[in-house]
């Protein structure tokens, strides 16, 4: 029989960490079945580790927390392994409590005793294993210190039946609280003799609290609506809080008999914060670090562009050596493959530094008082401080952005977040920008580019506040945000989680990308041997110029938009093809810009043109997976269809209106 | 007095709780008699910054006004 082991914990208490160190690896990741949260799973010898998102509680009310419940209650795994955090054990443990309920087999992993000894917390940790009836193994894995005996411990738990068994036994509350369980659970047995029988005191607590998703449940079998009601009769309705303060009650005593805590330490924590959340500094110190964010992204990819574009002009010429000139293949490795395919591989290293950067943030905890700092401005357009967390991902790349709305709790929220987002412009459709920018606005490629991004985030807020205000007009959620210790991250698992992130990029790039980037140079070559402006790719790019005629765009300029719904990533690369006959990496800027304009405009309007062009670029569909990312969250056509349609005509109006502006202007 | 209107580093205890605070907000120790603490607030005026359970966590004052507290 296969053994699993589940991975849980309250978030930054070092799951990830910890799952590296006992698996040796980063994990295989995939989605859990019918949503698309991750689910990451590997393996500790032949005990199948399932990492489970890492959550405050097990309400039924947030998608990963249903989630993590629903694995222990449904998949059965043999092991909970709940990773605490020592610096934080009171609160900590309400997870742990809720977890003991379940009468599963538990190990819990006491982590960061490092920090916590640096704060002189003292913890007695033999003591804490029989308060709660479980064995814990107090670890550093940041220092890998305590990894060997929780591995030790797991396989102990899983061979020995005894140890297994009393760590699921119980805690038990209050005589009152006790005696209400008791009487659910006679209730439940009266008539409802299979229902989850192994969990039964679990399901009454699940009851008492008035819990949703059981009650649902329970009404799907006969006799099941029986239970509820009588379960009603003798509750007095404040059962949820009274077992919420019962839990915390119990923890107190524990807390007291095992964890010693300096009083009043000021922690650098608290300095720190002093400083990041102060009245008047707080809010320029943080666009600073966004300022500071773009800033390393560009300045430390550059080179590593430059170098990416130096290696495959390198295998270009070699392929050119050893390949005949005129062979189909060779066109089809160099300006397809290395030409396209490489123009985007160019991108990679820029999209990675700002995860880096992302990671860094997130990592040493500045990116929860970013969300602190911004809520208020976010409640106004009736968002969520997690909102802006995602916007902020937006400028990396809109798909991990549009996926990590599900941390939104309330519908409303969410589904306006998700709409909003693909305002913020990501990573992929800035070499579009710069491309046209610097030729277009030698001296000014900044301020422009600049201005596109505030666009982009003006633009976002407007659409919130449509939104909220007249599509979703719900009450806003409960915003709850936990300021934990910054920590120095580390330079592995900044790496790790930069390198979790630019995976999405990677997939897209890989799958995607690459297959447009073939079918655009098919496209371009056939009927085979014929001069770009006869090919199959002009007669699409022609086909479609009519709707863009209001704005003067040429056939040019309507392929890179088709190409661009598919992938932003590919529009440099679909102009690079169309217009690589005169071979000039270096002054593809000026040919896009001399083909962007259909016959006859005016030299004039051209700034106008391509500032259009470039709001059109912004604002439109970032990309197709973009859709399929936010079909999956949405779950609906509908929104899919509202999110694609609003991008055009929003970016159509203004492009053109920027055009009429431009040519009275000039 | 209500969470939302205590002043900044005064310790209060927590006397009541609205129905209308989640689950998932009590779960994170906001329950009867903790001992709690308005350390700031944002810079914009809104979320608070909390001190409860030994830990720090931020809360909207619309949620504090459903929190009644009592000074120690
Ligand atoms: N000092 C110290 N830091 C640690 C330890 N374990 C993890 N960390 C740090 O804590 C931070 C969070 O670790 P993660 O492993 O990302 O936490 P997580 O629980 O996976 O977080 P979520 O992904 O938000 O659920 C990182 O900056 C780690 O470097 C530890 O034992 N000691």
């Amino acid at each position: 029989m296969s053994k699993t082991l589940a991975l849980i914990g309250n978030p930054n208490v070092g799951k990830t960490v910890v799952f590296n160190e006992l698996t040796g690896e980063m994990g295989h990741v995939a989605n859990w079945p019918g949503v698309t949260v991750e689910k990451k799973e590997g393996k500790m010898d032949d005990i199948n580790v399932v990492d489970l998102p890492g959550v405050y509680c097990l309400s039924p009310a947030a998608i990963d927390e249903l989630i993590a419940r629903n694995f222990i209650i449904k998949d059965n795994p043999n092991v909970i392994v709940d990773i605490l955090d020592a610096t934080n054990l009171e609160r900590n443990l309400y997870l742990a409590f809720l977890l003991k309920e379940l009468e599963v087999p538990i190990v819990f992993v006491l982590n960061l005793m490092d920090a916590a000894k640096d704060r002189g917390i003292k913890i007695d940790v033999q003591k804490l294993s029989e308060l709660i009836n479980a064995p814990i193994v107090p670890t550093a894995a940041i220092k890998g210190e305590g990894i060997d005996e929780a591995r030790e411990m797991i396989k102990k738990i899983f061979e020995d039946k005894k140890l297994a068994e009393k760590s699921t036994r119980p805690i038990k509350y209050s005589k009152e609280l006790e005696d209400k369980i008791n009487q659910t659970m006679e209730i439940l047995g009266e008539y409802t003799p299979k229902f989850l029988t192994e969990k039964r005191r679990w399901v009454a607590i699940k009851l008492l609290e008035g819990d949703k998703e059981v009650q649902k449940e329970l009404t799907s079998i006969s006799n099941g609506s029986k239970v509820i009601e009588e379960v009603k009769n003798f509750c007095t309705g404040t059962e949820e809080f009274d077992l919420a303060g019962e839990r915390y009650n119990k923890i107190g005593e524990i807390i007291k008999q095992t964890y010693i805590r300096k009083k009043d330490v000021v922690t650098i924590s608290d300095i720190l914060d002093k400083v990041f959340l102060h009245k008047y500094f707080g809010i320029p110190i943080f666009l600073l670090i966004m300022w500071g964010m773009f800033e390393f992204t560009f300045r430390v990819s550059a080179p590593l562009v430059t170098l990416v574009e130096y290696l495959l002009g390198l295998a270009g010429q070699v392929f050119e050596a050893i390949w005949p000139e005129d062979a189909w293949y060779l066109s089809f490795v160099n300006d397809g493959l290395i030409g396209g395919f490489g123009a985007v591989l160019g991108f990679v290293p820029l999209i990675f530094m700002m995860y880096l950067v992302l990671s860094f943030l997130e990592d040493s905890g500045y990116l929860s008082r970013a969300a602190f700092n911004m809520d208020r401005l976010m409640y106004k357009l009736g968002l969520h401080g997690r909102s802006f967390v995602s916007m902020i991902l937006g400028f990396g790349c809109n798909i991990p952005a549009v996926m990590s709305c599900r941390a939104i709790e309330s519908e409303e929220d969410r589904l306006t977040t998700i709409l909003v987002n693909q305002n913020i412009s990501c990573g992929a459709r800035l070499p579009v920008y710069i491309l046209l920018g610097a030729f277009m606005w030698p001296g000014a490629t900044g301020t422009i580019v600049f201005s596109l991004y505030l666009l982009g985030i003006v633009i976002a807020i407007l659409m919130a506040l449509f939104f909220r205000k007249v599509i979703f007009k719900g009450e806003a959620a409960p915003f709850m945000l936990e300021l934990g210790d910054y920590r120095m991250p580390t330079a592995k698992y900044t790496g790790i989680h930069m390198w979790e992130r630019g995976r999405e990029f990677i997939k897209k790039a890989g799958l995607i990308i690459f297959t447009v980037v073939v079918l655009l140079w098919l496209l371009q070559n056939l009927p085979w041997g014929t001069e770009p402006e006869n090919s199959a790719l002009a007669f699409i790019g022609k086909l479609f110029q009519p709707l863009f005629a209001p704005l003067n765009w040429s056939w040019i300029a309507a392929v890179g938009i088709i190409f661009g719904f598919l992938a932003k990533e590919v529009v440099v690369a679909a102009f690079g093809l169309i217009l690589s006959g005169q071979e000039d990496p270096e002054g593809l800027g000026s040919l896009v810009v001399g083909a962007l304009p259909a016959v006859g405009v005016a030299a004039a309007a051209l700034p106008a043109l391509v500032y259009g062009y470039l709001v059109f670029v912004l604002l439109y569909t970032p990309c197709i997976a973009h859709l399929g990312a936010v079909y999956k969250e949405t779950g609906s056509k509908k929104w899919t269809l509202v999110s694609a349609t609003y991008g055009i005509a929003l970016g159509y109006i203004l492009a053109l209106i920027i055009n009429l502006i431009g040519g009275v202007y000039f | 007095m209500k969470l939302s209107e205590l002043p900044f580093n005064t310790l209060a205890k927590i006397k009541s709780i609205d129905k209308k605070v989640t689950t998932r907000v009590v779960a994170m120790g906001i329950v009867l008699g903790t001992d709690i603490k308005v350390i700031r607030a944002s810079p914009l005026g809104d979320p608070l910054e909390l001190e409860v359970k030994n830990y720090n966590l931020s809360l909207r004052k619309s949620v504090c006004k459903l929190i009644e507290v009592e000074r120690i």
